[in-house]
C-alpha cells in the first residue's frame, strides 16, 4: 500500500495531475481527510491532468458537480449526507458506474457504500502545510491504480513510505 | 361510451417506452402506436417528441387522451425520476388520470405476449452489482408474479431460483453484467433474445389492465404516483413509523406506494402463524394452525398467500373434490381489505384450481357477507342455494356459489385481448377522473400569468406571479400541507424527494394565486402565458424533476416554456423586491455552491466577473462553524456569534485580494482558520469563538468588499444588488451599503425570506426573457454546470 508525502497543496496537486493520465471511465477515488486537508486541491490537480477547462470548486453545497475533460468527471461530496439512503436520490451508484471517473470526497461517510473497486485515498494532516497521503486498494483495478501511481510518483521524486 | 386513449411511458431502463393503447368499454385493449427504442441517457430529451410520434402513429390528439400508464421502475432512479415527472406534468396538465405501473412486470408481460412459456425471472439493473429480481408464471399469453420487489446480489439470486424456483427463463437488463452468473448456476435456462429485455408498449399496456382487478381504477390522482425505491423501503417505512404515519396508502391510491407491491406466491409453512392470526380474526369458527399444517401437506390442494410490504396481509386455498375444486379459506387482513387483495387471491386460487384441471369451483360464504358475496358474484360465480345453518358456532347460513375454474382471470382475458384475440372480461369505466382541486373559472381583468417552478436542490418550489410582475403565490414544499392530500405518503425523506411533491406544490402556488387574482380555486392554466423552470445550475437528478414535469405540462397545456439560470434567478430575487434595480447593474452572488461577480449591462445579458476557484462563501462559513463545534449548516451561527466578537483580533489572510482580477479563493482562509484552531489547542490556550468569528468573517466580507466597489467602478454600473443565500449575513450587507452607496450606485439587498431557493426569483427572471420571447425547446435537458455568461 503506498504512501505519499506532500510538502505543500502544490505536491498534493502534483499527486492528482500524475493520478489523471492512469484512469479510466468507472474508476472510482474515495477521498477522505479532516477539513482543509486539501482534498479539493487534489481533485484540481487531477482536473488538470484530466484536461477539464473550468475552475473545480468544492462540490459540497451541489453534492456533485461534472466538468467535461478526457473523460467527464463526477465529482462528489457526500458531507451533507445524513443516511446512505440519500446515495439513492442521488443515483450515485448509476452515476459511478457510467462513462466517466467519479471522485467521492467524504466516500467513506457510509461504509455500506463503499464501492467494490477503486482507490480509497486518506489524506492527513501532518503540519500547516505538509500531508501524509494513504492509498488503499479497494480492489483488482485499484492495485493497478495504486502499482501505476506510485511509479509515475517515484519518477517525479515525491517522497514515499511503506505501511 | 366511447372508447378511451392511453397513453403508455417508461424510462425505468435503456429503452425509452412510448405507445399508444385504445381501451374500449368492455376492457379490451389495443395497442395502437409503440415507438419504444433503445437510448440511454436521452430520456429528457427524447421523450416528448417520441409521446408526439407515437399518438400520431395512433391517430389520436393529445387532447383525446383520457389516461396515463407510466412505468414506475424498479430501475434507474434518474429515469424513472425523468418518466414519472414527464407523465405527472402530461396528466395534471391533460387533467387526466395517471397510473404507475411496475417496469418489470411490463417486461414479464411482453415476453407472455410473445408466446413464451414458463417461469420467467426478470433482472432488472440495479447498479453497484446488484439485480432487481422478480419472479413470473407465463401461461397462454399472460404473466402472474410469483415474488414482490426486492434487491440483491446475482449470485444470491441465481443460487435461490437454483434451488427451488423452478426458472425455466431468464430476462431484463440486468443480464447485460450478469449473464455469466445466470448462465452457471442456471445453465439450462433459456435467455430471451435482448429485444424482450425492456418494457414496451404492449408489455406495460398489458401489466397496467392486468393490475386493475387486484388495484382497481384508483384516482388516477397524478400527485400519489411515485417511484419504486426498492433500497429505500426500509427506511421509508422507518420515517413513516417515526412521523405516526398509517403504514397503509389510502384505499382509493390503489397505484400509489404500498398498493404496487402486492405479490401472489404458495403458502409456506412458516406463514402459518400470520396465517393463522387473520383467520382467527376473520371467522367466528376459525382453522388453528394444526389444521393448516395438516391441509399443507395434503394432496390435490394449492394455498397462496399475498404479500405486501414483506407482510403477509391475505391467503386463500382451494381443495380438488374429484374434477370440481372447492374454495376452502379465503380471507384478508383487515386493514387491508377493499384494496383488491381478495379478488386477486380468488382470482389465483381459480386459475391454481383450473391448473389442477378442475373445471367448475365451489364455495360457501357467510350469508350476512354481502361484501364478500358481491365479490365472488363480479368474478363470475352465482349463488345457487343455501346450506341453513352452516356455521356452527352462530348458526349462520351459508350461500353456496358456483362457477367456472380460472373462467373469470381478467388479467389473463386482457392479455389475450392484448395478443389479438377478443374477449370482453374486464369492464372498465367510461372515465377516470382523477380528484384535482377544482378549477377556477379565469380571473376578472386582462391579467396573464406566470407559473414558476424550481427543484435544482433541496426546495420543491413553485410560484406564480403576473406577467407585469406582481407575485401572487411563492410555495415551497416543507409549506405545504401534503397529509391532507396524500394521506402521509409525501415527503417525510429527503427534502430531495421533488417527484413526489411537485403536483402538489404547483396547485398550491395556482390555488393562492387564484385567491389573490379573484377567482377563488385553482387558477386555470389558460390563464398562463408561460411556464418557467430552473434548468441549471444544481444536481441533476433533482434539476431533471422539476424539468421533466414542466416540459410535460407544458406540451399538455400548450403554455410555453421558459428555461431560467439558478443564479440567474437569485439576482432577480432583487428586481422582484426592489423596482429601482436595474441594469446596468453588478451582482455580488454569495451562496452555498456559488460566490462570483457578474455584470448585467442589460436585461439579459450576463458576464461573470470572476468567481471562487475554490470554495464558496457560504460553505467556508458553514465549514468554520463545524469546526468551531457549532453544527452543520452553522453560517448563520457563525455570523451571530461574529456580533460579539472584535474583527481585528486574528490577522486571517485576504487572498486575492490585489489580485487584481475578480477571482476569490477561499480554501487558503479555511485552512489558516483550521490550523489556528490546532496551534491555539496545542498551546493550551482557549479559543474565544467570538473574536474568531468576527475575525473570519472580516477576512471574507473584505475581500467580497473591495472587488465589489473595484467591479461597480469599473463597470460603471448605476445599480449593485447582493444575491443568494449568504445575503442574509448582516455584516455583509452592511460593509457593501458602506462601500458602494457613496458612488453614487443603488445597492440593494433581497429581503431574507427570498435570500433562500424559491420559485419566485424564477418567475421574476422568466419575465424579460417571457418579454423577449426567449423559451426552450421541449426537448431541453437539465444542465448541472449551467453558466450564467452570454456574452
Amino acid at each position: 500500500m503506498p504512501s505519499f508525502v506532500t510538502s505543500g497543496p502544490e505536491v498534493t496537486g502534483e499527486l492528482g495531475a500524475l493520478l489523471a493520465p492512469l484512469l479510466q471511465a468507472g474508476d472510482v477515488l474515495l477521498l477522505s481527510g479532516d477539513l482543509g486537508a486539501g482534498k479539493t486541491r487534489f481533485t484540481k490537480g487531477l482536473a488538470e491532468g484530466l484536461g477539464v477547462a473550468e475552475p473545480i470548486t468544492s462540490p459540497t453545497f451541489n453534492i456533485l458537480l461534472v466538468h467535461e475533460g478526457r473523460l467527464p468527471l463526477f465529482h462528489f461530496d457526500l458531507y451533507r449526507l445524513d443516511e446512505a439512503e440519500q446515495l439513492e436520490d442521488l443515483d450515485y451508484f448509476a452515476t459511478l458506474e457510467s462513462d466517466g471517473v467519479a471522485v467521492v470526497e467524504w466516500g467513506d461517510r457510509f461504509p455500506e457504500a463503499v464501492p467494490a473497486d477503486g482507490l480509497d485515498i486518506v489524506i492527513r494532516i501532518t503540519g500547516d502545510t505538509e500531508r501524509l497521503i494513504e492509498v488503499r486498494p479497494l480492489g483488482p483495478r485499484g492495485e493497478t491504480m495504486a502499482a501505476e501511481w506510485a511509479q509515475a510518483a517515484g519518477a517525479l521524486g515525491v517522497k514515499q513510505t511503506d505501511s | 361510451m366511447s372508447d378511451r386513449h392511453l397513453l403508455l411511458l417508461d424510462t425505468a431502463t435503456e429503452t425509452v417506452a412510448v405507445g399508444v393503447a385504445v381501451v374500449e368499454a368492455t376492457g379490451r385493449v389495443e395497442v395502437l402506436s409503440d415507438v419504444s427504442r433503445v437510448a440511454p441517457r436521452k430520456a429528457n430529451t427524447v421523450l416528448l417528441s417520441w409521446v408526439l410520434d407515437a399518438l400520431s402513429e395512433a391517430g389520436c390528439g393529445l387532447s383525446e387522451v383520457d389516461g396515463i400508464a407510466v412505468g414506475r421502475g424498479p430501475g434507474s432512479f434518474t429515469g424513472v425520476r425523468i418518466g414519472v415527472a414527464t407523465a405527472k406534468g402530461l396528466a395534471h396538465g391533460l387533467g387526466s388520470a395517471l397510473w404507475g405501473v411496475s417496469t418489470l412486470d411490463a417486461i414479464a408481460w411482453s415476453a407472455a405476449i410473445d408466446g413464451q412459456e414458463g417461469v420467467l425471472g426478470v433482472v432488472g439493473d440495479a447498479m453497484r452489482g446488484e439485480v432487481y429480481p422478480a419472479l413470473f408464471e407465463l401461461t397462454g399469453g399472460r404473466a402472474t408474479r410469483l415474488s414482490a420487489d426486492r434487491v440483491a446480489t446475482p449470485q444470491t439470486v441465481a443460487r435461490e431460483w437454483a434451488e427451488d424456483a423452478g426458472v425455466t427463463l431468464v430476462a431484463g437488463n440486468g443480464l447485460a453484467k450478469h449473464a455469466a452468473v445466470f448462465a452457471e448456476h442456471l445453465p439450462d435456462v433459456g435467455v430471451l433474445p435482448e429485444s424482450l429485455w425492456h418494457p414496451d408498449a404492449t408489455g406495460l399496456a398489458a401489466a397496467w389492465i392486468a393490475d386493475r382487478p387486484a388495484l382497481g381504477w384508483g384516482s388516477g390522482d397524478p400527485a400519489t404516483v411515485l417511484p419504486v425505491y426498492t433500497r429505500l423501503s426500509d427506511a421509508e417505512e422507518a420515517e413513516r413509523e417515526r412521523a405516526g404515519l398509517p403504514r397503509v396508502p389510502p384505499p382509493d391510491s390503489g397505484v400509489a406506494g404500498d398498493g404496487g407491491d402486492l405479490a401472489l406466491r404458495p403458502l409456506e409453512p412458516e406463514d402459518v402463524e400470520a396465517v393463522v392470526a387473520i383467520e382467527a380474526a376473520s371467522f367466528a369458527d376459525p382453522w388453528t394452525d394444526g389444521m393448516f399444517a395438516d391441509d399443507l401437506k395434503a394432496p390435490d390442494r394449492a394455498w397462496v398467500v399475498a404479500e405486501q410490504g414483506g407482510q403477509v396481509v391475505g391467503y386463500a386455498g382451494v381443495a380438488m373434490l374429484g374434477d370440481e375444486a372447492h374454495l376452502l379459506n379465503l380471507a384478508v387482513r383487515e386493514d387491508k381489505r377493499r384494496q383488491g387483495i381478495g379478488r386477486a387471491l380468488f382470482a389465483r386460487a381459480s386459475a391454481e384450481a383450473a391448473a389442477m384441471g378442475a373445471e367448475r369451483l365451489t364455495l360457501e360464504c357467510r350469508a350476512g357477507n354481502t361484501a364478500a358475496i358481491a365479490l365472488y358474484e363480479s368474478m363470475g360465480m352465482e349463488s345457487v342455494g343455501v346450506r341453513p345453518g352452516y356455521y356452527a358456532r352462530t348458526g349462520e347460513d351459508a350461500v353456496i356459489m358456483w362457477g367456472r375454474a380460472g373462467a373469470r382471470d381478467a388479467a389473463g382475458a386482457a392479455a389475450r385481448v392484448i395478443a389479438g384475440q377478443a374477449g370482453p372480461e374486464v369492464a372498465a369505466p367510461a372515465r377516470v377522473d382523477p380528484p384535482m382541486p377544482a378549477r377556477a373559472a379565469m380571473p376578472p381583468g386582462d391579467a396573464r400569468y406566470l407559473l414558476a417552478i424550481e427543484t435544482s436542490c433541496d426546495e420543491t418550489a413553485a410560484a406564480v406571479v403576473t406577467t407585469e410582475g406582481e407575485l401572487l403565490a411563492n410555495v415551497v414544499a416543507s409549506q405545504v400541507d401534503f397529509h391532507a392530500r396524500f394521506g402521509g405518503v409525501v415527503p417525510e425523506i429527503a427534502s430531495r424527494k421533488h417527484t413526489e411533491a411537485i403536483v402538489g406544490v404547483v396547485d398550491e402556488a395556482l390555488e393562492k394565486a387564484g385567491e389573490v387574482a379573484g377567482a377563488p380555486g385553482v387558477l386555470p392554466f389558460a390563464a398562463l402565458d408561460a411556464i418557467a423552470v430552473t434548468y441549471g445550475p444544481g444536481l441533476v437528478g433533482a434539476l431533471v424533476v422539476g424539468l421533466a414535469y414542466a416540459k410535460g405540462l407544458s406540451l399538455a397545456t400548450g403554455v410555453p416554456l421558459i428555461g431560467v439560470n439558478h443564479l440567474e434567478g437569485h439576482i432577480f430575487a432583487n428586481v422582484l423586491a426592489d423596482p429601482d434595480v436595474k441594469p446596468p447593474l453588478v451582482a455580488l452572488v454569495v451562496s452555498g455552491g456559488h460566490t462570483g461577480l457578474v455584470h448585467m449591462p442589460e436585461w439579459g445579458v450576463y458576464r461573470t466577473m470572476g468567481e471562487t476557484l475554490d470554495d464558496a462563501a457560504g460553505e467556508a462559513f458553514d465549514k468554520v462553524a463545524k469546526v468551531l463545534g457549532l453544527g452543520y449548516p452553522g453560517g448563520p451561527v457563525l455570523s451571530r456569534m461574529a456580533a460579539e466578537g472584535d474583527p481585528a483580533a486574528i490577522d486571517f489572510p485576504r487572498a486575492m485580494m490585489r489580485s487584481g482580477d475578480y477571482a476569490f479563493s477561499l480554501s487558503g482562509l479555511k485552512t489558516a482558520v483550521i490550523n489556528h484552531i490546532r496551534h491555539e489547542q496545542e498551546a493550551g490556550r482557549e479559543i474565544d469563538i467570538p473574536d474568531l468569528a468576527a475575525s473570519f468573517q472580516a477576512a471574507i466580507v473584505d475581500v467580497q468588499v473591495a472587488k465589489a466597489v473595484r467591479a461597480v467602478r469599473e463597470t460603471g454600473a448605476k445599480a449593485f444588488c447582493l444575491a443568494g443565500g449568504v445575503a442574509a449575513n448582516p455584516a455583509l450587507r452592511e460593509a457593501l451599503r458602506e462601500a458602494i452607496e457613496p458612488l453614487g450606485v443603488h445597492v440593494s439587498v433581497p429581503p431574507m425570506q427570498l435570500c433562500t431557493d424559491n420559485a419566485a426569483m424564477i418567475a421574476a427572471a422568466a419575465l424579460p426573457r417571457l418579454k423577449r420571447g426567449e423559451f426552450l425547446g421541449l426537448d431541453a435537458e437539465a444542465v448541472p454546470g449551467l453558466r450564467l455568461d452570454n456574452i
